[in-house]
């Protein structure tokens, strides 16, 4: 039995279904019965169900580029302040720094996670295509709204680049590498699409901005 | 028979609630709930501060409540006492009950309420304000807390005492409940009850959180009007 719509906005405890029913991330089952955990959009794929949240920190996941922060340096690696409650380390043996180069606090890296343990002790590795940022700007979004930044296959993204001429890379977490062309403004284009995520049309409205 | 503000006994102060209005924090919330006037502000999940507060299983909830020098009739002295270190810990027992923190183990979540002008009943608003702004952090919660408070003033029972009724009332028992389950994560009491007072006193309290509830989940839906998500 579904006691709501797909994309139906709901909050916290709101009863969602009972019975045959899978459920996925933002929902939680007690009793037989499932329930939202967060705010967010609610989606019904036959018998799967989950909320899109449309707030939240960044949590670790495997696979998933990301941009940080060199936070921490040790021995062996380095401590990287991944935008998330949790640090990530990156292993000397798995970014290739020049033999005139340098990776110190401050410097960012763009990486992609290979691991994460059950109490979210991360690795990065950071070779080939990742590695050092050494040029262009990095910006800072919510990381619940990078889906909206990249827009249906990419689209959105596609559409920012076309008209500024930047390159530009976004991490799981919220942080997007922007280079050449017009970099103030794509960084204005983000912004933009990290506030109004949740008003329909934005496409259109990021295509105005652009254009004018 | 009307009270002293010319409610009835079963009638709540007037509460207008507001989600995301801190832009600096991960969640907030406005909330005026007769002439109180409270804001809530949630940071995190984020790296535990002290260290050894850490928990390798699941988060730690940490509420800090503070009262404005001006929000009282009395210049209050700046700075945390007896009182809001009570209830600070209070508002974390309140909450944490409602809130999945296995979700994010190692991890700490920051509450701060500051009130901005107080007229009794300020840490039932400020639970509720709280839970409010959990919610718009995105933090994975089994529900919302509402929170509401009951009394007993000339001899009878009443939801939602304002200040007079506080100061020269007989008694005073703030209630949060988690809706859904019909639990009770706060119960406390001031004053001088009988037994079947205090069983109608809290059935009361409850009812009124209900209400506090609906007020809750309109403000979340009103933030977030005409979502729509790819």
């Amino acid at each position: 039995m579904l006691h709501i719509k797909n994309k139906d906005m709901v909050v916290p405890g709101t009863f969602l279904a009972e019975g045959d029913y899978i459920h996925e991330s933002g929902t939680y089952k007690e009793q037989g019965k499932i329930y939202a955990n967060v705010v967010g959009i609610t989606y019904v794929d036959r018998r799967r169900i989950r909320v899109v949240s449309l707030e939240g920190k960044y949590i670790p996941k495997q696979g998933d580029a990301v941009i940080g922060v060199i936070s921490y340096e040790r021995f062996n690696g380095w401590k990287v302040d991944i935008n998330s409650p949790y640090e990530a380390l990156l292993s000397d043996k798995d970014i290739y720094i020049g033999r005139y180069d340098s990776l110190k606090v401050g410097d960012m890296v763009y990486a992609r996670i290979v691991r994460v343990s059950e109490i979210f002790e991360t690795s990065l590795y950071a070779k080939r295509p990742y590695g050092k940022l050494d040029n262009g700007i990095v910006i800072e979004i919510h990381s619940a709204r990078v889906p909206r930044l990249i827009g249906r296959k990419g689209s959105m993204i596609k559409l920012i680049k076309e008209k500024t001429g930047s390159i530009i890379t976004v991490g799981q977490n919220g942080l997007v590498w922007i280079r050449g062309g017009k970099k103030e403004l794509t960084a204005k284009a983000c912004h933009m699409v990290d506030r109004e995520a949740h008003i329909p049309g934005l496409t259109d409205r990021i295509n105005d901005f652009l254009s004018r | 028979m009307k009270r002293i503000d010319g409610r009835d006994a079963e009638e709540l102060r007037e509460i207008n609630i507001e989600a995301g209005v801190l832009k600096r924090a991960d969640g907030s919330c406005y909330i005026e709930w007769g002439k109180n006037k409270i804001y809530a502000a949630v940071y995190g999940p984020k790296q535990v501060l002290p260290r050894h507060l850490e928990r390798s299983d699941r988060a730690i909830l940490r509420c800090r409540y503070n009262m404005a020098p001006f929000s009282v009739e009395e210049r209050k002295r700046p700075g945390p006492d007896r009182r809001a270190v009570e209830i600070g810990k209070v508002m974390q027992g309140a909450l944490e009950p409602a809130i999945l923190m296995h979700y994010y183990p190692k991890s700490m979540i920051e509450i701060s309420v500051e009130v901005l002008e107080a007229n009794a009943g300020t840490r039932c608003a400020g639970i509720t304000a709280a839970s409010v702004a959990l919610a718009d952090a995105g933090i994975p919660m089994r529900d919302l807390v509402p929170s509401c408070a009951s009394g007993k003033v000339d001899d009878q029972i009443v939801l939602d005492l304002c200040k007079e009724e506080d100061n020269e009332g007989q008694a005073d028992m703030p209630v949060a409940i988690i809706p859904r389950s019909d639990q009770i994560t706060l119960l406390q009491m001031d004053g001088k009850l009988t037994e079947e007072e205090v069983e109608k006193a809290i059935a009361l309290a409850i009812r009124g959180c209900q209400k506090v509830y609906t007020l809750q989940v309109e403000a979340l839906k009103k933030k977030y009007a005409g979502a729509e998500y790819e």
